[in-house]
């Protein structure tokens, strides 16, 4: 923890999930997910949950190694981070990534997420919707970020909880 | 009605005269929707054809990932090919379904029998 920041009363402890490579760990996601948030409104723990099983879904389908990786979430200052990180199998996975991420950042989450679906009705037999990042930042209102430290994938997605929460 | 069970999503077809109307109910996630629903839209799609109205009711969907976006698009322009009409409707409240539906609206808009609204 940063020792110049004092945490607040809505800060919360870190949460962190290992995820093993089968489909059936979303439900532990999921479950973690709405404890963590139950005192949050129903729109941003609703939110905040697709953001990590969104991201979990891409751990388990492109995590490499022993084990898919971690899902980790925590409010610090008043800002919800949820994070992944993965082995990736090759660099170029995670060049894609970052270059969707900065796509999101220059040019919109909707616009994104509206071009790829157009993408995908005029290639009905695409493998892969490839909309979950855009949905994250789009529909629950995240920022995205990522990392790469040598075969390492790290994606955060941040959003301030204050807004979300009664005074 | 017919009811087609798959994980925990059920889909449920209810035809009187020329209207058919399609309900999601329950939570879409499995790993490639386009797959594992495969059986399910292919019955549905075998109900929509013939039919001179379709509907498809997402109200009472409680969660879907991503991936299952792209089959929902596939349904929604077969039945746009082999129907007069067709409606999509969902649940203005649930801000995820708004906001997931208004994107999908705007993808569709250039099928002009079909028509998203709350």
């Amino acid at each position: 923890m940063d020792m110049t920041t004092p945490p607040t009363k809505r800060d919360r402890d870190t949460r962190r999930i290992h995820l093993a490579d089968t489909w059936d760990e979303l439900g532990r996601v999921r479950e973690a997910l709405e404890e963590y948030f139950a005192e949050t409104p129903e729109e941003f723990r609703a939110a905040a949950t697709m953001a990590a099983l969104e991201l979990a879904e891409n751990v388990i389908k492109h995590g490499e190694g022993s084990s898919a990786g971690s899902v980790t979430v925590s409010v610090r200052q008043g800002e919800v981070v949820i994070s992944t990180q993965n082995q990736v199998a090759s660099t170029q996975r995670a060049q894609f990534v970052r270059a969707r991420i900065q796509e999101i950042a220059d040019k919109g989450a909707r616009e994104m997420y509206v071009k790829r679906m157009l993408e995908l009705i005029e290639q009905p037999d695409a493998q892969g919707s490839g909309l979950g990042l855009f949905r994250i930042a789009y529909e629950g209102e995240f920022q995205l970020s990522c990392e790469i430290l040598g075969d390492r994938l790290c994606i955060s997605a941040r959003r301030r909880l204050d807004d979300a929460l009664p005074n | 009605m017919t009811r087609y069970q798959t994980d925990q999503l059920t889909i449920e077809s209810h035809k009187s005269r020329d209207k058919l109307v399609i309900r999601w109910l329950g939570r879409s996630e499995a790993r490639d929707p386009g797959r594992a629903l495969q059986p399910v839209l292919d019955a549905v799609g075998a109900d929509v054809s013939g039919a001179l109205s379709v509907e498809f009711d997402f109200r009472m969907l409680e969660y879907m990932n991503s991936s299952t976006i792209h089959p929902i698009l596939k349904l929604v322009q077969s039945a746009s090919a082999s129907s007069s009409s067709v409606r999509v409707v969902y649940d203005r409240n649930k801000n995820w379904q708004r906001l997931s539906f208004m994107a999908m609206g705007a993808v569709l808009a250039s099928l002009k029998n079909v028509e998203v609204s709350a």
